[in-house]
């Protein structure tokens, strides 16, 4: 069976009748795709889970104001990156704990994740990730884990393919930097 | 060269430590089993539990005119239709309160056209209309222009009977009953 078109959901969600249905469509056409995404940011399952829900309800909620401007990927991909950011510095804002207080807090946190079975190497990789600052994070992310074209990611965060290019550059730096200076 | 190649060659030149770890180490987290499978009915039912059952007739926003009936059919859903009726019921009601009335005038306003000798004419013409007492106050008679008129002077019993003895053969019974 062919995939289901944005404009075949976006159809279905214009009619109560058949509200939900595109709603479950829509969901299972892109979910994994931005937990994994919110998940290479909040790091830990449940946070992910927490902020993907969110993301979904205000998608659920808003889907009205949709105006087609840009792809539905694009649209929902923005709610899931401010989810995550409003998240994370939430999170920052209510640690009290020793863990979270230290820099590297987050990644750290990963050892006593369940779903999480990265090396050493890996945990350190998230370490450095969580020094950058966000922007920069979410170019490396999309351009190193996600494998998207300068132009996506130019599309997703309204930034232009020069200013995407020195991020990434330099967010590549920052990290073999950090990974030297462990050692 | 596709566009994972190309982003692959360029980490390569970037840092070839990130490109070797990132061949070497796959995806290394994991979501439970079963978890995508019940996500949709997870956040179906939070967001009945938080919005009600209302919010599944919001439509769409459409980029062309067909999106006017479902505009209206989302105007119409019972949550707006009653926020829609108490804005109409509110700007009746300030109307009422803040639109300009017409001025209300006094009978003095209303009479400052009007000259004395036209007003003195009118009363003259309508004398039968006015109280004596109206007059009087409006001073439009003096109360010394009025004469003092003695109805019955000096008129004793005798007199009155005498009156009647000579008149009572002109008085039918009917007026007589009356008098008396």
């Amino acid at each position: 069976m062919a995939a289901i078109s944005d404009d075949q959901i976006l159809a279905l969600l214009e009619q109560p009748r058949t509200y939900e249905r595109g709603f479950r469509l829509l969901m299972e056409k892109y979910q994994e795709r931005l937990y994994w995404h919110i998940r290479r940011l909040v790091y830990e399952h449940e946070d992910a889970n927490d902020v993907i829900q969110n993301c979904f309800i205000k998608v659920y909620r808003n889907i009205h104001k949709f105006e087609r401007k840009s792809k539905l990927y694009t649209w929902l991909y923005r709610i899931a990156a401010n989810e995550a950011i409003t998240f994370l510095k939430k999170k920052q804002r209510q640690s009290t704990d020793v863990i979270d207080s230290e820099p590297g807090g987050l990644a750290n946190s990963l050892r006593a994740d369940n779903y999480f079975d990265g090396d050493e190497a890996q945990a350190r990789l998230y370490r450095a990730l969580e020094k950058l600052p966000e922007k920069q994070r979410l170019v490396f992310n999309m351009r190193y884990f996600e494998e998207l074209s300068y132009k996506d990611i130019s599309e997703l965060l309204d930034t232009s393919v020069g200013a995407l290019k020195a991020s990434y550059h330099h967010a590549v730096k920052k990290i073999e930097a950090f990974f030297k200076a462990e050692l | 060269m596709s566009e994972k190649d190309k982003i692959r060659e360029e980490l390569k030149g970037l840092s070839p430590l990130l490109s070797k770890m990132k061949e070497d180490n796959g995806q290394p987290f994991r979501a439970p089993e079963g978890y995508f499978q019940g996500l949709p009915d997870e956040v179906l039912r939070r967001a009945r539990a938080e919005e009600g059952l209302v919010r599944k007739s919001r439509p769409v926003a459409q980029n062309n005119g067909s999106g006017v009936g479902a505009w209206l059919q989302w105007l119409w859903l019972p949550r707006r239709a009653v926020g829609l009726a108490m804005a109409l019921l509110l700007a009746v009601a300030g109307a009422y309160l803040f639109w300009p009335q017409p001025a209300s005038y006094s009978s003095e306003e209303a009479l400052s056209g009007i000259s004395s000798e036209e007003a003195q004419a009118y009363v003259s013409e309508n004398i039968g209309e006015f109280e004596l007492e109206a007059l009087l106050d409006a001073a439009v008679v003096s109360a010394d222009d009025v004469p003092e008129i003695e109805l019955l002077p000096d008129v004793g019993e005798e007199d009155i009977d005498r009156y009647l003895d000579e008149v009572i053969d002109d008085i039918s019974l009917d007026e007589l009953e009356e008098l008396l």
